[in-house]
Formats: C-alpha cells, structure tokens, sequence
C-alpha cells in the first residue's frame, strides 16, 4: 500500500486554481521531487499533502486512509504520528534550545520528557548537530537550524517526510549535508516528498515530478 | 495583577474590619443580638425569670434585663435631657464601652456612669457629683405619687459607645428597680449570642415559643445598622467589579499582543501536530501563571499593607477602630477575584491562538 496517494489535488485561490488535479503516490522508502519554478503551485500541493491547506477538490490518503477526515485534534494527532514537516526557514522556535526544538514532537506525541530528550539528542548525533544541542534555536546558523529541523522532523519516525525547499538558504556545503540527512529518512523506511526549484537537489531524488502553473506534465 | 491583589486584599480585611467593628459596638457593646420587649404593656414585672429562661436557648452567652426610663441630668452645667439605663454592668456584655474609671459594683447606690459625649457637655469627669431626675412609669402604683425621683451620684465612670451610650445614663439595676419598688422589672432583655448570624433565626423561635414578647434580631432592630452594612457589601462588590475591569482590560491586552507576537511559534505548534485544545491549554496556562504570579506577589504587597493599616488605622473615634481583619477570606476571595478574572481575560487570546491557521507560517508570511 502506498504512504502517500493524492488524488485530483485542486486548490483554488480566488478564480484561480494554484494547483489543478494532482495526482501522485509514493511507497515507502521512495524519494520524489517537485520541480518546478516559483509560483507553479509546489508549496500549496505540499501543504495540502501535509494537512496543512484544505484542498478545494480531491483527497490525500495516508496509508489508505483519507488525511483531511475527521476534527482539527485527529487532523493535528496525523501531522504528529505520520508526517514530517522541512520547510525553507527551518522554522524553529527560537527562544527553545536545539534538543527541546527536537524533543517537542516526541514529548508531545509520548507524553514523556525524558525519553523524547534522550531520542533527540540520539537523532542529533547521528545528524552531527549535536555540539549546537544546548543552543538556542535562533543563535544557531542556517546549515545548523535546518538539520535541526530534519531531526525534528524524523524524530517520530513519519511515515512521509515534507521537505520545501530545504537547501534554499545555505551554501552548497551545507547543501550538501542537508541532503544527505534527507536520505537517513529514506533509510529509516519514510516516503520523501522534497519540492524545489534546484535541478540538482531534485536530481538526489529517486523520481522528479514537473510542476508548472499547478499541473504535474510529468 | 499583584497591584490588584494588592489593593484588594487590604481593602478587604478593612471592609471586614469595618464589619466587625459596627457590630462589636451596635451589638456586643451595644443592644445585644436579639432585642426582647414586652408587647403588650411597657415593662416586664419579672425580667429575670424570663432573662434566665432566655439564657438556655442554645448559643446564648448573656440575657441582659434592662430598665430604661426617660430621666435629666445635672452636673456643673445646665440641666440635660438623657436616657437612663438600669443594668448589670458587671455582666460580661452591657450596652456600652468604659472608657474612664470603674464599673459599677453590684447594689451600688451612689455611683452612675455617664456617657462620654454628655459628660463633656456637663461637664463633669469621673469623681465629680451629678444630680439625677428619674421619670418613673405610669404604673397604677405611681399614680398618687411623684412621678419623679431625684438622685445625687458620684460619676464612677466614663462610657463610649456608638449606638446610644454616649449620651446615656447607667445606673446598677438591682438599686434602680429595687428604689423604684419593682426589684425584677426590665423595660427589655438584650440577648448576646455567641454568632451573630444566628440572630434571626433565634429571634423567631423566642417569638413563636413565648407570644406575650416581641423579638428582633440585630438586623431587624436597626435600619442604619443593617443599612450600614448592605453598604460596606456594596462598596465591596463594587470595588471588586473595579479590579475585575482592572485586571481583564490589561491582561486581555497584554496577552493578546503576546499571542499576535508568537503566531510564528503557535504555527509551528500546530504543523508539528499541536491540537487546538493543547495550543488552547498552553496559552490558558501561561494567563493562570501570570495570574497566579501576580496573586503572589499581590498578597505580599497585600500582607505589608495591612500590617500597615494594622498599626496605622484608617478610622479611628472613641474606641471605635477600623483595623483591618486578618481571615482567610480577606485573602482567598481577592485572589480567586483576580485569578477568575485572569483566565476569563485570557480565554479570547488563548481561543485566537488555538485557531491560528498554521500554513501561512510555513509560507514565512508570519
């Protein structure tokens, strides 16, 4: 069974669909890239994907089951059991520590402090963030903040991982160690979803999908 | 919030204080809880049978038989118009306060106690002689008689007393009544209970269980008194209605500024799988700890104030002080006022923060 299937995706803004009948699915373990240039619609498709934007027609089924069902706790229960979430700006809470930034899906999905710190200082090791670990989220550099992010969002283990422009703000370097963390999800057995407007990053993926004015041509 | 707290803390045990005080002096040092008058005629023949039968009603700590009798006194001045009241006075609560000199012992002849504001006008002082005219009762015994008795006393003492006694006349009612020539006669029984808020309740058992008398509690018997202390209750539901504004308008602003300023973090909360009720909770909390903070702090500032007011009165006349009273209530009801009003101030903010919609957020528009 798929992670991942969505079906006729379609997002209207106004009179205009942002995206248009979308249709995609990824297996466990497999990696695919949007491409596309800015403004085709790559965000908003993540974003309905994520549960984040309600999408005006179509569906998203998570391991067969339709993500949008149900109320805002059970919606927001699915965010934190099966999707992890990368986006540009690695969009950490900036007066936390990097370990409690990581530990807070784990805590909240568990209940138990201790364990969710102990993950996380486990998954910023294996990361090679785990010197910037007592740091505050906002002190830590572009390169660090988004490989705190990826260990966030691996932490639960997601079943799809979301990953929006991940190495848009950082050197090739950085770039470079961005994606090669992307890949331990992948290794851990989770559907990546990566969009970008970099052939090259998309090129790391195991399948590129072309967005442009909110249609997949290929 | 602390200031809140801290302004109604003390405000609340001087309200208390005040409370108590008017009803130590209108009851305890005055007119008693329950007031028993005959009703038919203007004297009861024998008050002290009826004083002991009203001593066993249980919570009673005194039945207090009084005379009183319209009378004049003279001292180094012009002759003045004054109540005189036969009493015990050795009895653990009289209707006055002594402020000078001694009580009167029992069977006590040549001694009075005058009030102190008609001692001033006398004017006389403990010690100095006074003549006193005693209206007698238009009973059919005095009816070919001088209707009035003339005493010569030594002022043995001074008493104060809001409710009467300052312009009052005390002599001891065994001699009074016994001179009279009716030994056991009161005008009125002053029953002084041990809780004055069972006054009520006993004044209509002693009406319904003895006919002949005429009953009422404290709060029935006076209109300034109890309209005294509907008042002091106003003033204190007012001033909490002021704190209740005082503290929501504030609190209400402050967090939802906080909640505008920490959309970014309430996003991310939310994408990370934060339900709407948790981010609700987080947000409800952060207002019960400021309110909790702030109660706090309140009621040391609140602590410091009264010890203050303690030692500092804001009222203070003739024995009659206003300090502040030191009960629990004077704390726990501004703190659960404040505290009350923190969460309702800081439900809306935390309701905005529950439904913030978090992909604008990941967008970086927030």
């Amino acid at each position: 069974m798929p992670v991942l299937r969505a079906e006729d995706l379609t997002r209207r803004f106004g009179d205009r669909d942002v995206v248009q009948g979308v249709l995609l699915g990824l297996e466990p373990g497999e990696s695919a890239a949007v491409l596309g240039p800015s403004g085709s619609g790559k965000t908003t498709l993540l974003h309905m994907i994520g549960i984040l934007e309600r999408p005006t027609r179509g569906r998203v089924l998570l391991d067969g089951a339709d993500a949008w069902s149900g109320g805002a706790a059970q919606r927001a229960r699915r965010r934190l059991c099966s999707i992890g979430f990368v986006t540009q700006q690695g969009n950490l809470i900036g007066h936390l520590s990097a370990r409690d930034n990581v530990a807070l899906p784990s805590w909240r999905k568990s209940g138990y402090r201790a364990g969710a710190l102990r993950e996380a200082d486990e998954i910023l090791e294996q990361l090679g963030v785990s010197a910037v670990a007592a740091e505050r989220a906002a002190t830590l550099s572009a390169g660090e903040a988004q490989r705190v992010a990826i260990a966030r969002a691996l932490v639960n283990a997601p079943r799809l991982l979301l990953a929006d422009e991940p190495t848009a703000n950082v050197d090739s370097e950085n770039g470079a160690r961005i994606l090669e963390a992307l890949s331990m999800a992948q290794r851990q057995g989770a559907a990546t979803l990566l969009v970008t407007h970099d052939a090259a990053v998309a090129a790391r993926m195991g399948r590129i999908l072309r967005l442009l004015d909110g249609r997949l041509i290929s | 919030m602390a200031a809140a707290v801290g302004f109604q803390i003390p405000n609340s045990a001087n309200r208390a204080g005040y409370e108590s005080e008017l009803l130590r002096e209108a009851v305890s040092f005055g007119n008693g809880d329950v007031r028993v008058r005959p009703r038919e005629t203007s004297i009861f023949a024998d008050a002290d049978a009826l004083a002991s039968r009203l001593s066993r009603y249980p919570g009673v700590r005194t039945a207090l038989p009084v005379l009183l009798l319209p009378g004049a006194i003279r001292g180094k001045g012009a002759l003045n118009g004054a109540p005189v009241l036969g009493v015990n006075t050795t009895s653990p609560f009289h209707p006055f306060r002594l402020i000078a000199g001694e009580l009167l012992s029992s069977g006590d002849s040549q001694g009075v106690l005058v009030g102190r504001s008609l001692a001033e006008r006398l004017p006389v002082s403990v010690g100095d002689r006074v003549v006193l005219h005693v209206l007698l009762p238009p009973t059919p015994k005095m009816l070919h008689e001088d209707n009035a008795r003339r005493y010569t006393l030594v002022v043995r003492g001074l008493v104060g007393g809001t409710f009467g006694a300052q312009e009052s006349v005390f002599m001891d009612r065994e001699f009074f009544a016994q001179d009279l020539g009716m030994p056991r006669a009161a005008s009125m029984v002053f029953v002084y209970l041990d809780n004055h808020d069972r006054a009520r309740s006993l004044a209509q058992l002693i009406a319904a269980e003895m006919p002949q008398v005429q009953a009422r509690a404290w709060i029935d018997d006076s209109a300034y008194l109890s309209s005294s202390m509907q008042a002091s209750r106003a003033l204190g539901a007012i001033s909490e209605a002021m704190v209740v504004a005082a503290v929501v308008i504030p609190v209400l602003a402050l967090l939802f500024v906080h909640v505008l300023n920490r959309r970014r973090d309430i996003g991310i909360l939310a994408a990370l799988g934060f339900g709407p009720a948790e981010i609700f909770f987080v947000f409800l909390t952060q207002a019960l700890w400021v309110g909790l903070l702030g109660s706090v702090l309140g009621c040391g500032i609140g602590w410091v104030l009264i010890r203050h007011f303690q030692a500092h009165p804001i009222f203070e006349w003739e024995g009659f002080v206003i300090r502040p009273l030191l009960v629990w209530g004077s704390f726990v009801r501004p703190v659960l006022v404040v505290l009350s009003a923190t969460v309702l101030a800081g439900t809306y903010p935390a309701l905005r923060a529950a439904r913030l919609d978090p992909a604008p957020v990941f967008r970086g528009l927030v």
